[in-house]
């Protein structure tokens, strides 16, 4: 009883001491803000969060409290380990010691106090989201309702667990090795090492393990939350069972273990005694000592050098005898080497380690070290001298003030140097282990001893100089990591010119085909402007050389003001003159010779083209008719001239008084005419033109448009985007760069809460499906229907200029400033979609053909010589898409196909007619050597080649549900094409991951999530959904039905010139040639069906013949959800759904028919059943629907061992 | 040699370190005397040119100290008060590595330098030793073979027996008297005997001004028949203080040993004393503390 009385006082005393801790209060002001911050502005944010899901959301109040916790461990590394260390680093060991209170009570009271203090620390993220809804600024659509039990479970399950989980970690290894240092270590480790198993656990089939090795719980919240649609995640708690709650205790008994035998270890530390170093003992010596002779020092350039050369080595030695270096530099391999091994994959299959990627996944995991550097070690190192006690003894020699800060400068910058070496070392053993992929040491070198390392460079010229201005480390310290966030943050905040950011430079876009393009100019030079402010820094620093602990700002200004000579003071001016020269020319550059644009600007432009033009949405115009374009690509300037003319025909049944043009933004319009008519409104800086013809144009009637654009990007510009014109591997697309007749929707601005402050009113994101305005409206463009297309595009005499068509002739002239230039000239024969590109690069051809005859087509792949290894893979996947196609759906509509590839500035395959760019980021580099691997390059080849059916033969009206006609069924060709090239097995893994992308990504649905019929553009409902529901229902009603369905609307649609494919049309035949499948059509397209099947339990019973009885316990569930996410049971009797019995796991890749036992559809009914089968085999694997058909919301559980229930 | 002309330093907190001290110190050791606190830590490091003195002049064999402090530096040796060691850094490397900074730049010539001064202040044996595992005495040697570095012409050392053992001390006291005979040797310390024992001239200091200075004889003899002695109970201690200007009390033998000012015996029991350098401090300090009492 005494005793707890006795813990009880010294817990108080502990929280009233810990509470007055600056470290305490500061980590309180920083986690509230960052809480507040993110829950009230846009720029910070915090985990993943969509528009829809409440900024205070169960969801998002827990995975705050989680992610925080991680970084909140700061708090119990000091707060927990300081009652067992402070004693000895503040003196008060032996005064303390000699109480009688024994020390594992003094301990447990201290670390009650402590833990109390702390846990009021990391409350703050709770803090900060509650204080946050009562910000004004704040869109309140962005709130749900007051729920304090959310907080509760937030602090009670998530950030005291982890904190007591943490700090009994830091606290056992503070009572081991009584050093604040070790923790900080521990820390490091524990951090990278979990972000490697992290990454380790993320694969699907390792989640369950992930749920429990989790110290923080953020993978079981992750697992229990990842499937919850907006509705759930703003309403819901997750259930504190299973995993959860499992993960929890583990992790809360496993604190308290580490807290005892860190009491343990404390009384074992201090029976070891303090660590004594050995003094040295001098003996007298009796000889007499050798005569001491002066010498005169001597102080010129040459000893200063020697000097500076002197202090570089020790500063060095110094450094690399320091084990946190090594230690830091170890984690930072460490951690490339686990992102390079568990690079994220496409579709499980990796990719080639070229170089370009090689040196991306350095800057990108490599980063943190070089900044510690830079931003760490270099305050250290200002601070060496002071902090050993020895600046006075150099202060009061006559070395100069540079020989201290330049020796310190070169330092860092060896180190800085000899991290980047060191980090090409595994990057090279990778490419040589995974080759064949050339080794560039140059490609090496230029972005990272190139461009990263000045940068750091400048960050530690800063760091420098604020120390050596700073009182005191820690001050220094909190300046500069202010300076890191800030930076981070700045373009976020509107500070998006580089100029104006210390340090700023545009991002490094790499590409194989354009190598560094002209971004590397952009870097150098932003390099060299803020390297001459960084010099001048350094040049303070030298004059204000802190020689001495003790200086006042007013020695400060004085060594300011006296401290210039002769050369100091050319210096400056050199360094000045060439700060301002080079800030001139990129200014030049980026605000002259390129429009400077940044987001705000942007926005403005959007909102007054909005409020300016809108006006004219729904005005009836004339529709282009025949589109002919002269391009000329000069690689070496970046930019493009085309001029060409539209036919444009009134389709419409009233005449037309005006005739609207748009271009988009970054074009600029040269000339331009229509027949008859004149430009009335000439608006350049929105891009948009009026002509009124002087007589109307009649129904029926045409006119011929001509234009002359033209678009240039010289020099370098401030941000890394690339332009259309690049020198090698150009890519013009029709929408960025010709113009557009009418009104342009596509440059509102979109974001739901951004119109509302702007004050604009909401709009839809596409028409509805029953709008019939829109149905005679094309969705490639409401400005065109079928077109004639030609066009002579001319390029540098090295490149290959391709555009859709066939070409006629090739040809090399000059052009009128005397230049080689080579022309191609392509036409039609027949009218395509107005859906054309421009490409142009160096490019390596490889030809082939498909079918024979009359009906033979062309086919190339158009691609970068090194970038060989799949091109075969491209043509088979052609070849096969073609055959599937032809013979499925209809013939095919050009003579000719060809895949080119562009740059990796975007990864994409889009297809054009005859013509398919192909990003060099997506395929071309895929690693298929392993055959069991998905072959993700064939199936992005045959969704394309799709595509000149799905998109180009038949084209979907511009309303709702378009990209289901076009997208799910360039989705559904490519399934079975790769069905019937690589099997079923093949095609089930690679279901699974479009089944787990689309259950994900409906629970961020920003406005409301559509059945397919009703798709508005939405990519994880067309593309992932899609493929699921058409694979359903291929398997439902048979291969042939759902093809017999598509050729109808095919040729339906070719046949209808009144309006364009609808949704409807495709639901309407499937259900016309599967009429007893209507349900199961209108579940999968017409509404948002869930099922969740999953085997409860299973027996099986040797039967006397040798047979198997096998009895399945499984159950049966199926949902409706509403757009939001709101789910409601569907009852249903006499579902077929499969139930299969296997010798294998049907996941494992050795899977094949063999080891299937039985696998039939069974009619069940909602609820729990048993199946009872008798079979020949005895089965290992049971399951119901084994190979993921329907659109489960749990396909882990679908199948068991037998004897067990599925987990 | 070095003359210090009205120099007035502040600190930042408002603390008046120095009060317009002036003070012309002469080739050979000087003594500097003062209690902790007196200003000496910040005269010697204006002196050292580590700080910026508020108002005020120093110049140093006509050079100028505060206008062009580098030429000081050339010429300087300076033990600070207090001074640490780089980690992992032995005495012989950072003696040759303080050597270069201060422009010793033949290496021959810095060899021999250092090991001389290796041997002279009893180091050589130790010289590869980490200094971070020196005792005080030996840190402490260490510092001035340092501050020997070179052909310094004005060496300060300040407070430099502090923690210091009898015997290292009179090596100490060796060392510098070998030195201070042609140079200027600041040795500052609030211990009397170091002064009594090595220094020629010497100089008081409290409260940031200088309240005597001269040769320690003189001094000395200026105060014959002025000091007067008496032991007396602890508890009488007291009321003598309030009778007679008390300038030391000491504890002998469990008995207050008292020493008074007075230009004439003043009775009741005290008796005189030949009077020392520890009389001229205390009675420097007690007039300087007690104006008024002089001035009655």
């Amino acid at each position: 009883m005494a005793a707890l009385c006795l813990i009880a006082r010294i817990a108080w005393f502990e929280l009233r001491y810990q509470l007055r801790q600056p470290a305490l209060i500061i980590n309180f002001i920083l986690f509230f803000l960052i809480t507040f911050l993110a829950t009230t502005i846009d720029q910070i944010q915090i985990g993943g969060r969509s528009n829809g899901v409440h900024m205070d959301s169960p969801v998002m109040v827990l995975q705050i409290a989680a992610i925080l916790s991680l970084f909140g461990m700061t708090i119990g590394l000091r707060g927990l380990t300081d009652p067992v260390l402070r004693d000895a680093d503040t003196g008060m060991a032996g005064i303390v010691g000699a109480t009688p209170v024994r020390r594992p009570l003094m301990l447990t009271g201290r670390l009650l106090g402590a833990f109390v203090a702390c846990a009021a620390a990391v409350s703050s993220c709770q803090w900060g989201i509650l204080l946050g809804r009562l910000a004004w600024w704040v869109d309140p659509e962005h709130f749900g309702a007051f729920r304090p039990l959310d907080y509760l479970f937030a602090l009670g399950v998530f950030s005291l667990p982890n904190l007591l989980v943490t700090g009994a970690l830091f606290f056992l290894v503070a009572a081991l090795t009584r050093r604040q240092m070790a923790t900080y270590v521990v820390m490091i480790v524990l951090i990278s090492g979990y972000a490697l198993i992290s990454s380790a656990l993320a694969e699907p089939s390792r989640r369950v393990l992930a749920a429990y090795v989790d110290p923080f719980g953020l993978a079981p919240l992750a697992n229990a939350t990842r499937y919850w649609t907006v509705v759930e995640r703003n309403t819901q708690l997750p259930a504190l069972a299973g995993e959860l709650l499992g993960n929890r205790l583990i992790w809360v008994g496993a604190a308290l273990v580490l807290f005892g035998l860190g009491l343990v270890a404390d009384g074992w530390a201090l029976r070891r005694g303090p660590r004594k170093a050995a003094p040295g003992r001098a003996k007298d010596t009796t000889a007499s000592p050798a005569p001491l002779r002066p010498v005169t020092p001597r102080l010129g350039t040459g000893a200063a050098w020697q000097m500076l050369r002197r202090r570089l080595a020790f500063e060095v030695g110094a450094t690399l005898r320091s084990p946190s270096l090594w230690i830091l530099l170890a984690l930072s391999i460490v951690n490339m080497m686990a992102t390079l091994l568990l690079q994220k994959t496409f579709y499980g299959t990796a990719t080639y380690p070229v170089t370009r990627l090689m040196v991306l996944a350095i800057l990108g995991t490599f980063s943190i070290a070089p900044l510690a550097i830079a931003g760490y070690y270099t305050g250290e190192f200002v601070w060496r001298e002071r902090q050993a006690g020895v600046a006075e003894i150099l202060g009061a020699t006559p070395a100069p003030g540079w020989v201290f800060t330049l020796s310190k400068f070169l330092a860092v910058a060896l180190v800085l140097a000899g991290l980047w070496l060191v980090a090409m070392v595994p990057t090279m053993a990778m490419q040589i282990a995974r080759g064949p992929v050339p080794i560039e040491p140059g490609l090496y070198l230029t972005p990272l001893l190139g461009m990263a390392f000045p940068g750091m460079l400048i960050v530690a010229a800063l760091t420098l100089f604020v120390q050596v201005l700073s009182p005191n480390k820690f001050v220094g310290y909190a300046i500069m990591v202010l300076y890191v966030v800030l930076s981070l943050v700045a373009q976020r905040l509107g500070l998006e010119d580089n100029l104006l950011v210390y340090g700023g430079a545009p991002t490094l876009l790499l590409s194989d085909m354009n190598g560094y393009g002209r971004f590397l100019l952009a870097d150098t030079w932003f390099n060299i402007y803020w390297g001459m402010a960084a010099a001048l820094l350094l040049l303070l620093s030298h004059m204000l050389w802190p020689r001495s602990r003790a200086l006042t700002w007013r020695d400060r200004g004085r060594a300011l003001v006296t401290g210039w000579t002769a050369p100091t003071r050319a210096l400056a001016v050199v360094l000045l003159l060439g700060f301002i020269g080079s800030g001139v020319w990129i200014h030049h550059n980026t605000h002259v010779l390129n429009e400077y644009r940044d987001r705000q600007m942007n926005e403005d432009q959007q909102v007054a083209f909005e409020r300016a033009y809108r006006q004219y949405e729904t005005l009836p115009q004339p529709r282009i008719t025949k589109v002919s374009v002269d391009v000329d690509i000069y690689p070496e300037l970046q930019g493009f001239d085309a001029r060409g003319h539209y036919t444009l025909t009134n389709r419409t049944q009233a005449p037309i008084g005006q005739v609207h043009m748009v271009l988009p933004v970054q074009i600029t319009l040269e000339k331009t005419a229509l027949e008859g008519a004149k430009l009335t409104t000439d608006d350049h800086a929105l891009n948009y033109y009026i002509f009124t013809l002087d007589q109307p144009l009649a129904p029926g009637e045409t006119r011929q448009l001509d234009f002359a654009i033209s678009q240039r990007n010289p020099g370098f510009t401030n941000d890394a985007t690339a332009p259309l014109v690049v020198d090698n591997g150009s890519f013009i697309g029709y929408r960025r760069a010709l113009p557009i007749i009418g009104f342009d929707r596509a440059r509102l601005l979109d974001d739901k809460f951004k119109r509302r402050r702007y004050g604009l009113p909401p709009i839809d994101r596409m028409p509805k499906l029953e709008d019939q305005s829109q149905w005679a409206v094309s969705d490639l463009g409401p400005d065109a229907d079928f077109v004639d297309f030609e066009t002579t595009v001319s390029t540098a005499p090295d490149q290959t200029a391709i555009a859709p068509g066939y070409l006629d002739k090739e040809w090399v002239a000059k052009d009128t400033a005397g230049r080689d230039r080579r022309y191609f000239h392509y036409h039609t024969d027949s009218p395509i979609a107005h859906f054309e590109s421009w490409l142009s690069a160096r490019y390596t051809v490889a030809r082939d053909t498909w079918g024979e005859g009359d009906h033979a087509v062309d086919l190339a792949v158009y691609y970068h010589a090194p970038h060989a290894w799949n091109v075969d893979r491209m043509m088979l996947g052609m070849k096969r898409a073609l055959s599937y196609c032809s013979a499925n759906f209809g013939p095919y509509q050009h003579r000719q196909l060809r895949v080119l590839e562009f740059p990796d500035y975007a990864s994409f395959a889009q297809s054009f007619p005859n013509t398919v760019p192909y990003s060099e980021g997506i395929g071309f580099i895929t690693d298929l050597r392993d055959k069991t691997k998905i072959d993700p390059v064939f199936y992005v080849t045959a969704h394309e080649v799709a595509h000149q059916w799905w998109g180009h033969q038949l084209i979907a009206a511009n309303v709702q549900g378009n990209t289901f006609l076009v997208e799910s069924l360039a989705q559904y060709s490519a399934l079975m094409v790769m069905e019937h090239e690589y099997g079923p097995n093949k095609m089930r893994r690679f279901l699974k991951y479009e089944l787990d992308s689309y259950l994900r990504n409906r629970g961020h649905e920003e406005l409301e999530e559509l059945p397919l019929a009703r798709v508005e553009g939405q990519p994880y409902i067309h593309y992932r959904k899609g493929s699921v529901a058409m694979y359903a229902l291929k398997d439902y009603l048979g291969e042939d039905t759902v093809n017999r369905a598509l050729a109808r609307v095919l040729k339906e649609s070719k046949a209808r010139t009144d309006r364009y494919a609808l949704s409807t049309d495709l639901v309407t035949a499937l259900k016309a040639e599967a009429p007893d499948q209507a349900d199961l059509i209108s579940d999968m397209l017409e509404k948002i069906v869930l099922y969740d099947l999953k085997v409860t339990g299973s027996h099986a019973e040797a039967l006397p013949d040798g047979r198997f009885k096998v009895s399945v316990t499984v159950s049966a569930a199926k949902f409706e959800a509403d757009g939001q996410g709101k789910e409601t049971p569907i009852p249903f009797v006499a579902m077929p759904i499969d139930i299969g019995l296997f010798r294998a796991d049907p996941g494992a890749p050795a899977f094949g028919d063999h080891d299937v036992i039985h696998l039939a559809k069974h009619p069940l009914h909602f609820g729990e059943q048993t199946i009872e089968l008798v079979v020949d085999k005895k089965p290992d694997y049971v399951g119901i629907d084994p190979y993921n058909k329907l659109i489960d919301r749990n396909s882990d559980d679908n199948l068991a061992r037998l004897g067990q229930s599925a987990p | 040699m070095l003359q210090i002309d009205g120099l007035t330093h502040t600190y930042a907190n408002g603390v008046q370190a120095l009060r317009g001290l002036t003070l012309d110190i002469p080739r050979g050791m000087f003594g500097l005397l003062g209690p902790n606190g007196a200003g000496k830590s910040t005269l010697m490091r204006t002196i050292a040119t580590l700080q910026q003195p508020t108002s005020g002049r120093i110049t140093f064999d006509g050079v100028d100290v505060l206008a062009e402090p580098a030429r000081l530096r050339q010429a300087l040796g300076y033990l600070p008060q207090e001074f640490g060691v780089y980690p992992r850094v032995s005495a012989e490397d950072m003696l040759d590595h303080l050597a270069v900074l201060k422009g010793l730049a033949n290496k021959a010539e810095r060899r021999e330098q250092v090991a001389a001064l290796l041997q002279q202040t009893n180091l050589y044996d130790v010289r590869k030793k980490a200094l971070s595992g020196f005792s005080g005495g030996m840190r402490q040697r260490f510092g001035i073979a340092q501050a020997l570095l070179g052909d310094p012409r004005l060496i300060i050392v300040d407070e430099p027996t502090a923690g210091l053992d009898p015997e290292e001390r009179n090596r100490f006291h060796g060392l510098l008297s070998d030195i201070g005979e042609n140079v200027v040797v600041i040795l500052s310390t609030h211990i009397v005997d170091d002064v009594a024992d090595l220094c020629p001239r010497m100089a008081i200091i409290e409260g940031g001004q200088i309240v005597a200075a001269g040769d320690p004889a003189a001094l000395i003899e200026g105060m014959r028949g002025r000091v007067w002695r008496k032991v007396v109970a602890k508890a009488e201690v007291e009321a003598h203080r309030q009778a007679y200007q008390v300038i030391a009390t000491r504890l002998v033998g469990g008995r207050s040993v008292l020493h008074v000012l007075a230009d004439a015996n003043p009775g009741d029991g005290f008796e005189a004393v030949p009077g020392d350098l520890e009389d001229v401090y205390f009675a420097a300090l007690y007039q300087r503390r007690h104006p008024t009492v002089l001035a009655a």
